[in-house]
């Protein structure tokens, strides 16, 4: 059932991911409303982009219940028991109204910068090339490539890539964005023009959950942080208290060794 | 040596031997297009995540690479007529055993050009609903076709030169041509020499196109 006037837009419950023996979530519990943006940080190995991945159904859960905007469209009991899937609602669907956008830009090489954009209104909303490269055109102008759009991805710097990937991941109109580390791949020089791009669309109220290691970044712009360790959301909160003031020893643990490295 | 070179024969001979080159022509584009059928098959059953799909398709690919062609033209043109009941004619032999004999190597061609696409990229398809099959038409054939295009034409000319072998089911071809008039004429030399260099002619413009498209390939690295 859905329920656009509650404010929650994305839940997860009793989330478990397991590859094998190795059970990387445990039992998380996550909800985040409309216009909200969640930074998740943690270690590597903590589960974070895992989460991530759950949350579009790029991971199939092992257990545990995915809701979006009050629909349950991933729901599994156990690991003997099979994934249900809303049926109406599949995630080939629920992935048109989540968008992501990853470390590796992993924009499609043999298509223009254009083409990239414009191929996610073309093949999966069925818009008409004119008006989905007009669509398109608009939203790498929004992420300021104007002057880049026949260009092939190739030609391009690491930035300017993953504002493409950004672009392409907008043009279909979104619900919510995830975004995966998308600064860890990118020289230091280049980090800032797409934060810039981040930031604007979180001023603008789109939904966001992203896994960073920004973590000025993540102080900055996030309405909560949620600190990730061994699987689970070991704190969650507001970014001045989670920085500031955390209440768990490892996320102080976490903290300060993060910021000893970055001293 | 008491044998003289006699050009001639080849010239006064020509009418046969373009007859044998018309049918080496038409069983390697017939059996190439088989071979393309037969490998696109095994090598989406080998890329299937149905085990059992994948396991024939694993077992089928193995067997044909690894048995002789030769093996495989004969055992069609005499034991597949006992199995099945029905006598098969040369040629149609001869292109259903090159057509499988070298669908193996088609199939590892296309798997190894669907699998050389990095994973990111069909994940990115999938994160804006793409659907397993607009992602293999529109994000991985696309790449994949041209990182095959030259083992492609690799495997043509392996599989062109591969046709002088159904002279031993009788099928007229090329290189039968030429061994019977060259026991007619007793001119082996001359005729035999003359099929070398047909064969050459064929396939090396072939092997120098390839060489052209994997140097522009690499220079767009």
């Amino acid at each position: 059932m859905s329920n656009r006037h509650s404010r929650e837009l994305l839940r997860v419950e009793a989330l478990e991911k397991r590859f094998g023996t190795l059970s990387v979530l445990r039992q998380v519990d996550l909800s985040i409303d409309r216009g909200e943006v969640v930074s998740i940080v943690g270690s590597s190995g903590s589960g974070k982009s895992t989460l991530l991945r759950c949350l579009n159904l790029l991971e199939e859960p092992s257990g545990g219940r995915i809701i979006f905007d009050g629909r349950v469209v991933a729901e599994r009991a156990n690991d003997a028991a099979a994934l249900k899937l809303d049926k109406d609602y599949p995630p080939s669907r629920l992935r048109m109204d989540v968008g992501m956008v990853f470390q590796q830009f992993n924009l499609w090489p043999h298509m223009s910068v254009i083409g990239n954009v414009a191929a996610p209104l073309r093949f999966s909303r069925k818009v008409p090339i004119r008006e989905a490269e007009e669509r398109a055109e608009a939203m790498l102008a929004k992420v300021g490539l104007s002057h880049k759009i026949r260009e092939m991805p190739s030609r391009l710097s690491g930035g300017q890539q993953q504002r493409v990937a950004i672009a392409r991941a907008l043009v279909m109109q979104p619900r919510a964005m995830l975004f995966d580390e998308v600064t860890s791949a990118l020289d230091p020089e280049l980090v800032g023009e797409v934060l810039e791009v981040l930031r604007e669309l979180a001023g603008e109220g789109m939904t966001m959950v992203m896994v960073t290691h920004e973590m000025q970044f993540a102080r900055e712009v996030s309405d909560r942080v949620a600190f990730m360790d061994g699987g689970v959301v070991a704190e969650i909160g507001p970014p001045e208290q989670l920085f500031v003031d955390p209440q768990q020893a490892r996320t102080r643990t976490f903290l300060a060794r993060y910021l000893a490295t970055t001293r | 040596m008491n044998y003289t070179f006699n050009p001639s024969v080849v010239l006064l001979n020509w009418v046969g031997l373009a007859h044998g080159v018309e049918v080496t022509l038409i069983l390697s584009f017939t059996s190439f297009i088989g071979a393309l059928l037969f490998g696109l098959i095994a090598a989406l059953g080998r890329l299937s995540s149905h085990r059992a799909v994948n396991m024939i398709a694993g077992a089928y690919i193995e067997f044909v690479r690894n048995t002789p062609l030769v093996v495989q033209l004969v055992w069609i043109y005499y034991c597949l007529p006992i199995l099945i009941g029905i006598n098969m004619p040369g040629m149609q032999a001869a292109i259903i055993g090159l057509s499988v004999g070298e669908s193996g190597n088609v199939a590892e061609i296309i798997r190894g050009g669907i699998r050389a696409i990095p994973k990111g990229q069909i994940e990115a398809a999938k994160a804006v609903g793409f659907s397993p099959a607009t992602t293999m038409m529109r994000v991985i054939l696309p790449q994949a076709f041209r990182l095959m295009i030259p083992p492609l034409l690799n495997s043509f000319v392996a599989l062109l030169k591969a046709t002088a072998l159904v002279a031993i089911i009788a099928v007229p071809d090329l290189m039968f041509v030429a061994q019977r008039m060259s026991a007619e004429t007793f001119r082996p030399i001359e005729l035999l020499t003359a099929a070398a260099i047909i064969y050459f002619l064929i396939a090396y413009p072939i092997v120098l196109c390839v060489r052209r498209i994997e140097r522009r390939a690499w220079s767009h690295l």
